[in-house]
């Protein structure tokens, strides 16, 4: 079956990649940059509207390595982390059918990773799960797949598009308590416009997104049992076991999300365009354990809420955006009392009873400003500034333990595209960020006090979750044209965090790759 | 591709389909609050027993790890407004001096479902005397050799006079109850039997039948029942065993292999075993054992099963038990109790296998005895949880405990 959808997808991507050979003019990195600013409704989720604001038509491969490395970090990511990756992108105008796809593969190494025995990514707002005080290395493998196709108006009034996205995970944890992690995603997000006049158009989109997950546990000696904490939210577990008899059994977790958004957009006979993005998910996922006689472990249910608006100046010589955002996401942990029906017709667990024992709020407003410099080579510059509020707020109900983690960050950034000949450019970009934190605390009632979870990795989060940094990254990037319709790029990149915290010393992300924009 | 639309179409129905239930179940949750609950203190008392003023009622969630341990009233009820929902085992205990012997109430109700507010409970509790045998050291969970291989032949098991005045151990008898495992797959065991009966796996009887004084054990004397009594910690066995049982005074001998011989320690008889193996090997992750003086001679040609199931069990009246003690895997196995709360209210544990630990009761008091020399008097409530802890490595006659004077052949 995965085999399959693999092939479909890929099929539906080959026009896209196909189509490139015909084009006449490539996008390099600052092509690619400003087209998707430009292409208001690319940023949404209803690729309907892309044939109102299209992209330009692009293609990129791209083979790369990054690296994470520093304490500054969660518990549970790896203090030393290796990604090499193939990644791959087109757009392409197929006689009024704007299609957008993407195919990128990361083989990904974490080294010194604590306090996660069995999630793929245990930052998923998913707070049940098995984590054990091993301090362990993953290998892990991702495969996503995306596109996005906005098909002509109809009758010059009606826009249908859909996208779809599949994204599949592997991994495998490399220390006992070991797992063995199967991870996917598909999601489908059809969408229609109506074309109100030439200037306003209407938009709504549905989203329906599977989420599948599944773990399974072992040991390398098989003599040795391994401790664990069954995890249930903010710092609160059970004792668990890997191994032996009576050890836990097959993590499993599905997910559904529903959900729909509204758009609104103005595009002006001038420069002037503003596109209003309305959206509204609700996720439910359920946690359950031992596929053969299922144990609910925990649910989650999600509602989310946000709203961007694009504000764009399209001159001739400049290009001015201003993009406002506000989501709020609500997550509430739903705890079930189980008890096994051991009668001969039923044999399984049953439940008695489920409470809501546990809500994870996150509230994030943002405002980004950017100014282009308009070029044949995308922009000759740029320049932004952005801005971000963050209000993180959780609550385990009884007993009452809360967290809370409200920050404000700047950013200041700017970019500048050289053209060093008819053939080759040079983009240099460098960044300066700094979060403030505004208030922030964990303060914990529960059973399990003095425990590793409660004074190590929580400790450590919320240390890192309040903490004020400074972020300081430049890039480069060298293109050249190799053929008509090719250039070969190499690009680093490298960012530095610097924490004011004496628990602390630094993080540093860097980024290589090789590639050809076609 | 038209197939291929016919696949999109029926799978996106049957994911929107199980969708829907997925929502529908959530959204019957509601958000947790304190329940209340009221237990009432049933006591039973025989003849010239003494009742408790009070009762310590305790509350154990071993999902959500919580406890509150509350004190009844004169009436022996307790209101408690601080529970979180959940399934709950309440302990029930109390302990009385009279007239030179202790008296030990206990009761308990075991996985009880707490969920709505002003839920009212009671609680049989019976009362018995403190024991004068006791299992008092056992080391189940076996050792690892210095390869890292896995060591399970130095089992034992120490029975300990914890009285005032000289017990006799003839024709004792010790076993492993079923089930085997702490589950929370239970048997169902035959209604006639049911309440009155522990039921057990294998049974095994010291010589000589109860009543006789062949083998007197003093105040502060104890007597090792070795699966099998060799000095473990030699060459060809396990250098990593930490226990030497070549001084045992009882074995579980069946037959001699090329690591198993008949050693020094008096054999034990056989008395129930339906489907022998050439060692007792009783289970590493933690069996339920108890120790009793059969009434009447045990046929080992009859048994019992559990309804639907074929397993063979002896069952045995509760009233013949001296003392049982409830071992599990870990700690997560403790509320899926299987010996009754009379015997034993709570249940404890090495966490592991292999680990070179054994369980041990807790030294209460120790008494000096008229000749100037001192022996240990140790907890018996009648509560695993609360009498016994995990050592650190196991130990034969530990605390000073003596070996019985007809033992000969110890070093």
């Amino acid at each position: 079956m995965k085999r399959r959808n693999l092939t479909i997808l890929l099929s539906l991507l080959m026009p896209v990649m196909a189509g490139a050979q015909n084009a006449d003019d490539i996008k390099q990195a600052a092509g690619v940059e400003i087209t998707k600013a430009k292409s208001l409704w690319y940023n949404t989720n209803n690729a309907s509207g892309m044939v109102f604001t299209p992209l330009e038509n692009f293609n990129d491969v791209t083979v790369g390595y990054k690296s994470n490395s520093g304490d500054f970090k969660m518990s549970q990511s790896g203090e030393n982390e290796g990604v090499i990756g193939v990644a791959t992108q087109g757009a392409l105008n197929l006689g009024g059918t704007m299609l957008w796809g993407a195919f990128n593969y990361e083989n990904i190494t974490t080294n010194d990773n604590l306090y996660n025995t069995n999630m793929f990514d245990p930052f998923r707002d998913m707070p049940y799960y098995v984590a054990d005080p091993v301090i362990s290395k993953w290998k892990k493998q991702t495969y996503d797949l995306r596109l996005k196709a906005g098909f002509p108006v109809l009758w010059d009034v009606w826009g249908i598009g859909c996208e779809v996205d599949y994204i599949t995970n592997t991994a495998a944890k490399q220390n006992d308590p070991r797992s063995e992690n199967y991870y996917y995603t598909l999601s489908v997000r059809p969408g229609f416009t109506f074309k109100l006049s030439d200037n306003h158009q209407i938009g709504i989109n549905a989203v329906y997104e599977y989420l599948f997950e599944r773990a399974s546990f072992n040991n390398s000696d098989s003599q040795t049992d391994q401790n664990v904490f069954v995890m249930r939210g903010l710092g609160n577990y059970s004792p668990g076991i890997v191994g032996g008899i009576g050890g836990l059994q097959t993590y499993y977790w599905k997910g559904n999300k529903i959900g729909g958004a509204f758009q609104y957009s103005f595009l002006s006979n001038g420069a002037f365009k503003a596109l209003l993005d309305v959206r509204y998910n609700y996720k439910v996922e359920d946690a359950y354990q031992a596929p053969t006689k299922p144990q609910r472990m925990g649910s989650t249910e999600q509602n989310y809420m946000g709203g961007t608006l694009q504000l764009l100046a399209d001159g001739e010589r400049f290009t001015n955006k201003v993009t406002l955002e506000y989501v709020d996401k609500s997550t509430d942990g739903i705890e079930f009392i189980q008890v096994v029906d051991n009668s001969y017709e039923v044999q399984q667990w049953v439940t008695l009873a489920q409470y809501v024992r546990s809500n994870y709020s996150l509230k994030v407003a943002s405002l980004k400003y950017d100014f282009f410099v308009n070029s044949e080579r995308g922009y000759s510059w740029r320049a932004g500034v952005a801005g971000e509020y963050s209000d993180k707020f959780d609550e385990y109900y009884l007993p009452n333990s809360t967290l809370k983690a409200e920050n404000i960050y700047f950013s200041i950034y700017g970019k500048k595209n050289f053209a060093l000949s008819k053939k080759s450019t040079l983009l240099f970009g460098i960044n300066f960020g700094y979060n403030s934190n505004i208030d922030g605390y964990y303060k914990y009632s529960g059973s399990c006090e003095g425990s590793d979870i409660v004074d190590k990795m929580y400790a450590n989060d919320i240390a890192y979750m309040t903490t004020n940094y400074m972020r300081l990254g430049g890039e480069l990037n060298f293109s050249t044209m190799v053929a008509k319709k090719t250039a070969l790029f190499i690009s680093a990149n490298c960012q530095y965090l610097n924490p004011d915290n004496e628990m602390f010393n630094n993080r540093t992300n860097l980024a290589f790759s090789l590639g050809i924009n076609f | 591709m038209k197939n291929l639309l016919t696949y999109f179409v029926v799978a996106v129905f049957a994911l929107g389909f199980s969708s829907c239930a997925q929502f529908d179940e959530i959204a019957e949750s509601e958000r947790v609050a304190n329940v209340s609950a009221k237990v009432v203190v049933n006591t039973t008392l025989g003849e010239g027993v003494p009742a408790p003023e009070t009762y310590t009622v305790k509350f154990n969630n071993y999902t959500e790890g919580f406890e509150l341990v509350e004190t009844t009233d004169a009436s022996g009820i307790v209101n408690t407004e601080s529970l979180i929902p959940g399934i709950y085992s309440i302990t029930v205990s109390a302990e009385v001096a009279h007239n030179g012997s202790v008296y030990n109430f206990n009761g308990n109700l075991v996985n009880v479902n707490i969920l709505n507010n002003g839920q009212s409970l009671t609680v049989d509790v019976n009362a018995s005397k403190s024991g004068a045998l006791v299992l008092k050291e056992i080391f189940y969970c076996g050792s690892k050799t210095p390869s890292g291989g896995s060591y399970f032949r130095d089992q034992f098991y120490e029975v300990y006079n914890n009285s005032d005045m000289v017990q006799y151990v003839d024709g004792m008898c010790i076993g492993n109850m079923l089930p085997a495992l702490a589950t929370a797959n239970l048997p169902v065991w035959p209604d006639e039997f049911a309440s009155s009966h522990v039921f057990f796996a294998t049974i095994w009887q010291l010589p000589g039948t109860p009543g006789e004084k062949n083998y007197p054990l003093q105040p502060g004397e104890s007597i090792i029942i070795a699966q099998m009594a060799d000095n473990h910690q030699r060459e060809a066995l396990n250098p990593g065993s930490p226990v030497n049982l070549i001084g045992a005074e009882f074995e579980a001998y069946l037959q001699s292999t090329s690591l198993i011989k008949d050693n020094p320690a008096i054999n034990m008889n056989l008395a129930f075993w339906p489907s022998p193996s050439k060692q007792w090997l009783v289970t590493v992750f933690g069996g339920a054992y108890a120790i009793f003086f059969p009434e009447a001679p045990i046929d080992r040609n009859t048994y019992i099963t559990p309804v639907g199931q074929t397993t063979k069990a002896k069952e045995i009246p509760i009233d013949w038990i001296v003392d049982a003690v409830e071992l599990v895997n870990d700690e997560t196995k403790i509320k899926l109790k299987r010996v009754p709360a009379v015997l034993d209210a709570g249940a404890t544990t090495v966490g592991g296998t292999y680990v070179n630990k054994s369980v041990c009761r807790k030294v209460k008091e120790t008494i000096q005895n008229p000749d100037g020399s001192s022996r240990v008097k140790y907890y018996d409530t009648n509560n695993t949880s609360e009498d016994f802890y995990v050592t650190e490595i196991p130990m034969i006659h530990r605390d000073g405990a003596k070996s019985p004077s007809w033992n000969t052949w110890q070093n």
